[in-house]
């Protein structure tokens, strides 16, 4: 329960924890988009490549690595799913000795196994480019990015409040778990029936303070005059450089060169009946190769800026 | 076995993602658009907040989760907007500790409906059974939202048949989802929406 709490941003110093918030937001929203675009493995592979070595320069690689295996448990479901959903491919590789009522034969081929293996490669490089963006970025920093960028300021404040509440609900809780233990509560025995019944002994607790702590909060935002004012001010800025300009570029270039790829037909796969090649031609090879080259470009960059920017 | 003209829709994951993202902002307009005091904004923050965190705890049991129940009360008790929040907010604070990805905009509408139903629900007086067989409704509800992420991103052929099968092999995970619910809202439901009409009460004035 408390590893969960342990996977969230610390402050430390890194390329990509001193890089612009709004940079990092280019990044994850690029890395997303082109996820989407393709179905291809070689392409995912690249994406899913380039967040691996944005996470090996970042000094989070440990904690990054806790939250792929997720993805590792997400595998063996996939394929099992897959075997029993669809009937497709030529090549079978195994098939089940008997038959089920309503699914008819089941058997695995090396088109399904395949298409699995890509979709958590896809699910991989997503998860991966969200985890090192949760892991290296301050939320009060995304915040103010998140608000200059126009995002709609109530919502963005209530969710960013929500988010901060949940460690302060979390000692709550465990305090008020220890307080009913000492009362003689065991949290361990009985049925689910039970044990539901004992959770309400944490639950209207927290509820009836965290309510009264609502209102606590409201009464000093409001002492500080929130919602006053049509336009707000800031305690700290996030600016723009010259330097942030182009390095924002730098990562846009993989989505554009997406772009370019998915409406000149390059870059699709198709995996029924028989699974493509995986490179096709030599222009997919080239441009494949291009993306991974600007994908992993940012990151000397990065270095070279932080080099500047402290010596 | 495969066959192209079979295929009923061509559902790619970003398209449905869209779809989900473009509902989302509509309520996020309309958020924008009502008015809200400050009190009521830290309300929906602290319940959503709560909600993520019982669902923390919870996440290895797969669908029995008491952040349902919640999300249900608050929206009786403080209406559809509020309602769709609390149960907007809840994957998409939680999933900051246990991982954001491609389903967040489905479980924020997953868990955002049943609140914006259940407020809905709250304008009328209900008996309290009726409110147990809506969260059971809403465990399945949630069940089949999450199938179409989970089709149109896992599955490749999207035929009839997969769509079928997709859908019949989720049903153990809905009837323990709804389970679930139907304890927790039976258990602590009735308790739950006092504390908060209490709170109401203390919080809201009424013109005469």
């Amino acid at each position: 329960m408390n590893i969960m709490l342990e996977l969230v941003y610390k402050r430390k110093r890194s390329i990509f924890h001193d890089a612009s918030p709004f940079l990092k937001i280019t990044w994850l929203v690029s890395i997303l988009l082109i996820s989407m675009i393709f179905e291809h493995p070689v392409i995912l592979s690249v994406l899913f490549i380039s967040s691996l070595f944005a996470a090996l320069s970042s000094n989070v690689f440990k904690d990054w690595l806790s939250v792929m295996r997720l993805v590792l448990f997400f595998v063996p479901f996939v394929i099992l799913f897959n075997m029993i959903v669809n009937a497709n491919g030529e090549t079978v590789l195994w098939q089940l000795p008997f038959m089920i009522p309503i699914f008819g034969i089941l058997n695995i081929t090396l088109e399904e196994l395949l298409f699995s293996l890509t979709m958590c490669i896809r699910l991989a490089a997503i998860l991966g480019a969200f985890a090192l963006m949760n892991l290296t970025t301050d939320p009060d920093e995304l915040l103010i990015a998140v608000t200059k960028l126009k995002l709609p300021y109530r919502s963005v404040v209530v969710s960013s409040l929500s988010t901060k509440f949940v460690p302060v609900l979390f000692s709550d809780l465990n305090n008020i778990r220890d307080a009913q233990r000492s009362r003689g509560v065991d949290f361990s025995k009985g049925g689910l029936r039970k044990r539901i019944k004992k959770y309400g002994a944490v639950f209207f607790p927290l509820l009836s303070k965290s309510l009264d702590r609502s209102v606590q909060i409201a009464e000093a935002m409001e002492t500080r005059g929130f919602g006053r004012y049509e336009k707000r001010s800031f305690y700290k800025d996030a600016k723009l450089s010259a330097s942030d300009i182009l390095l924002i570029a730098v990562a846009v270039a993989p989505f554009l060169i997406a772009l370019y790829m998915a409406f000149s037909g390059i870059g699709s796969f198709r995996f029924y009946q028989r699974i493509d090649p995986l490179i096709k031609s030599s222009s997919e090879a080239f441009f494949i190769i291009v993306m991974l080259a600007s994908e992993i470009f940012l990151l000397p960059l990065l270095k070279l800026k932080g080099v500047m920017a402290y010596d | 076995m495969f066959d192209e003209s079979r295929t009923i829709v061509k559902l790619w994951p970003y398209e449905i993602i869209g779809i989900f993202l473009l509902v989302i902002a509509a309520f996020v307009y309309q958020f924008e658009r009502k008015e809200f005091s400050t009190k009521q904004l830290t309300l929906i923050a602290m319940l959503s907040g709560i909600s993520a965190v019982l669902r923390i705890p919870f996440s290895n049991f797969q669908g029995i989760q008491p952040c349902t129940t919640l999300i249900i009360c608050s929206g009786l008790v403080f209406g559809p907007i509020a309602g769709f929040f609390v149960g907007a907010l809840t994957p998409f604070v939680s999933n900051f500790f246990l991982g954001h990805g491609p389903w967040t905009p489905l479980q924020m509408i997953g868990w955002g409906l049943p609140g914006l139903t259940a407020g809905y629900l709250g304008r009328k007086e209900i008996n309290f059974k009726l409110i147990i067989v809506f969260a059971v409704a809403w465990g399945f509800l949630y069940g089949w939202i999450m199938n179409i992420w989970h089709f149109a991103f896992f599955v490749k052929p999207h035929t009839f048949e997969t769509f079928v099968r997709t859908y019949v092999l989720s049903i153990g995970w809905d009837v323990s989802h709804a389970i679930g619910n139907a304890l927790f809202m039976g258990i602590m439901g009735e308790r739950t929406i006092r504390i908060l009409t209490r709170y109401k009460k203390r919080f809201t004035i009424e013109r005469i």
